[in-house]
């Protein structure tokens, strides 16, 4: 029997178009469901019509209700609602790392301009991170180096409009050799890592920011921190971000829907191929 | 196969092989993100605003 996929999308990204050619030369059309399009009747249950969804919008907030729909209509989704849930807000990953013993980066989160201030002080002072508990492609992240810095990015987070920008998500600034760890997962299996190398100047890993990739070896060491932290936030397919620091590797994000399109190359892993046959083991389960 | 036009220069958009409705290019006359709206017959629709909550 030809297994029905769904394959939401807000476009197709250099990724979805990797993932839907994947998915072709295994024999698998996948049925394209542009998010835009959705129509989601939320009272009545919603047909099964498909043995797996793989979720790849780009918009948080409509990978999460189209999850949640095509789950409540008993459809496995790749990933699940809770995992993007956990994966997509900060908080709630610095949360989930620590409590499962995943080494993470000291993090504090306050409400108001005037705790912000004392959470730099517990975290020992400068420099800090701060970051939006939601976003991503480094959005509105801020190395922040003095208490000036503090006061003027605080203020100007007050004026932003969106609630999201009031939570005040702080982070020890991790000194790291230029460049960060990006592990790809698949189920229990790390298939691959690529080193984000940063651009000259830019203290950012991230290669939205201009940073290269190059293949990163899967040490055991690497292997064993990115699988807890993926097993940490409920598995799946999941791009886990690692840096190197003095006291060892430290996990500070988990992507959910990881871009790998500048990875394939460096690595020479077949990164959508393996993915589509996780989603395939998935949907036989 | 003829060309798409841009809905913003109304200049020929041309696609590669391979095009899949739903992917993002650019007009090649005046740089506008487009988005595929049909391979064949081919046409173009301004691209989507990319918004606060995208990303990975």
């Amino acid at each position: 029997m030809i297994m029905q996929l769904g394959f939401v999308y807000t476009i197709i990204t250099p990724e979805n178009k990797m993932l839907l050619e994947a998915a072709r030369k295994k024999g698998i059309e996948a049925a394209k469901l542009s998010d835009a399009e959705l129509l989601m009747n939320l009272t009545e249950r919603a047909p099964a019509n498909y043995d797996i969804v793989l979720q790849r919008s780009s918009s948080l907030a409509r990978s999460l209700y189209s999850t949640a729909y095509f789950e409540n209509a008993g459809v496995r989704v790749v990933n699940s609602y809770e995992v993007q849930a956990l994966c997509a807000d900060k908080a709630l990953t610095s949360m989930r790392l620590a409590h499962e013993g995943v080494p993470t980066p000291k993090t504090m989160l306050a409400f108001t301009p005037e705790s912000a201030m004392k959470a730099i002080d517990a975290l020992g002072g400068y420099p800090v991170v701060m970051k939006p508990v939601i976003g991503s492609w480094a959005r509105l992240l801020s190395k922040i180096n003095d208490k000036e810095a503090a006061h003027t990015v605080i203020e100007h987070r007050e004026e932003l409009g969106s609630y999201q920008h009031k939570l005040y998500y702080v982070q020890e600034h991790v000194e790291k050799p230029g460049r960060d760890i990006r592990a790809f997962t698949v189920g229990d299996e790390v298939i691959c890592a690529i080193y984000r190398n940063a651009k000259q100047g830019e203290w950012l890993t991230n290669t939205a920011r201009g940073a290269t990739a190059s293949n990163c070896p899967v040490t055991s060491e690497l292997r064993e921190i990115v699988l807890k932290a993926s097993k940490a936030v409920g598995g799946g397919v999941l791009g886990v971000d690692v840096m190197e620091s003095s006291r060892g590797l430290l996990v500070h994000e988990v992507n959910h829907s990881t871009e790998f399109r500048n990875s394939v190359a460096p690595t020479g892993v077949d990164i959508p191929g393996k993915m589509i046959d996780y989603v395939v083991k998935m949907a036989r389960k | 196969m003829t060309d798409a036009e841009c809905p913003e220069c109304a200049g020929a958009v041309k696609f590669k092989e391979g095009a899949e409705q739903g992917e993002i290019i650019s007009c090649p006359d005046c740089g506008a993100r487009l988005e595929i709206a049909s391979v064949n017959p081919p046409k173009v629709q301004l691209a989507p605003k990319v918004e606060e909550d995208w990303g990975e």
